[in-house]
């Protein structure tokens, strides 16, 4: 009888993998919140990784992706609008709605 | 009548554990504990182990009865509903051989259970500090589980799991019920699936919904 052969887990790598797989995603979207903003947009997907290891991944399975991605896709709004009101106006609004639109047809599109 | 005691359900799981390679006839373990509850497949057996070990951890050879107090099920929600007609389903902070149902926001449903080893003594602040927002790296054992954690596979693993009441997990605190009588009490409180959702009120759903109103 080998102990060694017990299989132990740790549910962080579950964030890991999670990131690995929506990566492409976390980053076009960061990419289409952020616009010309560029050093907006590591922060954006920061909040991203952040939002990730609050819910830990390891309690979702495969069907979960779409409610991931749009949970994802939420805190990067929030997160941008934080920083919009901080900066002190609205006048990126119109291009934070055609953002959305185009993140939840990418969503949409893979699920 | 055996009093419900941790130390049995423990000593139980390491047979388990030792000798989850073992087929039986042409039946595998995970297959034999899923059978045990009325399951023919493989998709879900977490629950059937959890009762599959608690069984016959408190099984009583003089009389042929287990002490256990819950039905077989291999469904978390059924587990959840009969703690709670138990009074032992807890949203306090996880303690050592306490059974733990992790919520799935997006089932909007318990979707996994084990049995808690041991509680790391720090917690992971994670939503302003309330007592039951804290988060508690536990280390369990649990079956059914795939490679990172998530649900899926054919093994028995201990893992290391971070529950969160504030976001829904529960656990069960088996040891304070009372224990079956030999007539089986534990058949008798199979749980309704309304009550599935009467027992559960995770103070955060949903934070993104709360952020987005915010």
């Amino acid at each position: 009888m080998n102990a060694d052969a017990l299989v132990e887990i740790d549910t962080r790598d579950a964030i890991v993998d999670t990131v690995l797989k929506y990566r492409k995603f976390i980053r076009y979207a960061a990419v289409m919140l952020a616009r010309e903003e560029l050093d907006l947009v590591d922060d954006l997907e920061q909040e991203a990784f952040i939002l990730l290891w609050e819910i830990d991944p390891s309690r979702f399975d495969d069907e979960d992706g779409g409610y991931l991605l749009r949970a994802i896709f939420k805190r990067m709004q929030f997160k941008y609008r934080t920083h919009r009101r901080a900066e002190g106006g609205s006048r990126r609004v119109e291009s934070l709605e055609h953002s959305t639109h185009m993140c939840r047809s990418e969503v949409d599109n893979a699920y | 009548m055996r009093t419900l005691t941790p130390a049995f359900m423990f000593s139980s799981i390491a047979t388990l554990l030792g000798t989850q390679d073992t087929v039986l006839g042409s039946v595998t373990l995970p297959l034999h504990f899923a059978n045990s509850v009325g399951e023919s497949n493989l998709q879900h057996w977490d629950a059937a182990f959890v009762h599959y070990a608690g069984y016959w951890s408190h099984y009583d050879m003089r009389t042929g009865t287990s002490a256990w107090p819950f039905p077989p099920t291999a469904d978390c929600g059924e587990l959840a509903a009969a703690a709670e007609l138990h009074g032992v389903l807890s949203a306090d902070a996880p303690q050592a051989a306490e059974l733990f149902l992790l919520w799935s926001p997006a089932k909007q449903a318990f979707v996994r259970t084990g049995i808690i080893v041991s509680v790391e003594p720090r917690t992971l602040d994670d939503m302003g500090g309330a007592p039951n927002a804290r988060r508690y790296v536990c280390h369990t054992i649990e079956g059914n589980i795939g490679p990172t954690g998530c649900p899926g596979g054919h093994k028995l693993a201990r893992v290391w799991r971070t529950l969160t009441p504030g976001r829904g997990d529960r656990t069960i605190r088996w040891m304070d019920c009372e224990p079956a009588d030999r007539f089986g009490s534990a058949k008798i409180v199979r749980a309704n699936p309304a009550l599935v959702m009467r027992v559960h009120r995770p103070d955060e759903m949903n934070e993104t919904d709360d952020e987005e109103a915010a």
